[in-house]
């Protein structure tokens, strides 16, 4: 893919945005959570992983959570290959692991949540459907400043890449409506703001891309 | 075992019951990080088949009303909102008789 040191997309919930909860979780054996399931899934032949208590109980929790979904949706999906299937166990465990701050569902007196990296790539995915662009971090904060969660509307701050076009602004508005849709219509999330900020562009030629600037709009 | 935890286990096993049953709710959320922490950092993994971590049950005094917290996996193509509310109505219903005024928070913790 083109794209520079400025454009790199991060995995759902992990951009700047998403790591809330503190740093990757050490085992008490010294190993990252991240790097024993990572090895899990490369089927990794490691006697370390299958006689450490830490690790193996690590591993176990991955299983589990393999079975919850393919018992969920393996049986219902007949499209879920196994490389789906393990796509969506991963995507599961990488929220999991950096679940993000809770945000509001609905409205001020509801008591209903959604987890940031949960929302933010739901967000994400919209902003792509916009023909050639790509989301990077999203991030969703209280509009309002305050103590503890807050119960008003949201404000998004996206990056995107975007395709070299004249009408930058205009794609800009595009992504923010798409955003804005799926806020409301895939999640229930009251959004304040949405700030769209273009962080590279690609030549749709295949050319190198080259920096956009702060090109970005702010506006509600 | 107390009575009262029994009754803090019977409450959170229909709340899970409920909650798994409404429409858009792929699962209760495992919460692996959490059994992460509690249990692989400190002491023997814990048995599967214990209670799920996306129930959270408790009660700030012997008289006061339960807090009920539940936390889901949806499926995708369900609205976060709707599911949510269908399961904060779901459990409210279901916990009436045993803990009237059952303080009910959902979040919605990943989707499928």
């Amino acid at each position: 893919m083109a794209m520079n040191t400025g454009a790199e997309l991060p995995g759902p919930g992990t951009g700047p945005g998403g790591a809330h909860d503190g740093d990757d979780e050490r085992l008490g054996c010294g190993r990252l959570l991240s790097a024993v399931w990572d090895a899990r899934e490369d089927g990794a032949d490691d006697l370390h992983l299958r006689d450490c208590p830490h690790c193996s109980a690590a591993v176990r929790q991955l299983d589990l959570l393999g079975d919850a979904v393919r018992a969920a949706g393996g049986g219902r999906e007949p499209s879920w290959d196994a490389g789906a299937l393990t796509e969506r166990v991963m995507d599961v465990v990488r929220l999991e692991l950096r679940p993000g701050p809770p945000l509001p569902l609905g409205e001020r007196e509801e008591d209903l949540w959604v987890r940031e990296a949960m929302a933010a790539r739901a967000l994400r995915a919209a902003a792509e459907t916009v023909p050639g662009v790509r989301a990077g971090s999203c991030r969703i904060r209280p509009a309002e400043s305050g103590a503890g969660p807050s119960r008003g509307p949201v404000r998004v701050r996206l990056e995107v890449v975007v395709p070299l076009t004249a009408g930058l602004r205009d794609l800009a508005e595009e992504v923010r409506r798409r955003v804005r849709g799926a806020a409301d219509e895939a999640l229930g999330l009251p959004v304040d703001h949405v700030d769209v900020h273009i962080t590279d562009v690609t030549d749709p030629a295949g050319a190198e891309p080259g920096r956009a600037g702060a090109e970005e709009g702010t506006r509600p | 075992m107390t009575a009262a935890a029994t009754g803090r286990d019977e409450l959170a096993g229909t709340v899970a019951r409920v909650t798994e049953e409404v429409p858009g709710v792929a699962f209760l959320r495992p919460g692996l990080a959490d059994l992460v922490r509690g249990s692989a950092r400190t002491g023997p993994p814990r048995a599967a088949g214990r209670a799920p971590a996306g129930v959270r049950v408790t009660r700030g005094s012997a008289a006061g009303p339960w807090e009920v917290d539940v936390q889901i996996v949806v499926r995708r193509g369900h609205r976060a909102l709707t599911v949510a509310r269908a399961v904060r109505d779901a459990v409210t219903a279901a916990v009436a008789g045993t803990a009237p005024g059952a303080q009910v928070t959902v979040t919605v913790a990943n989707a499928l």
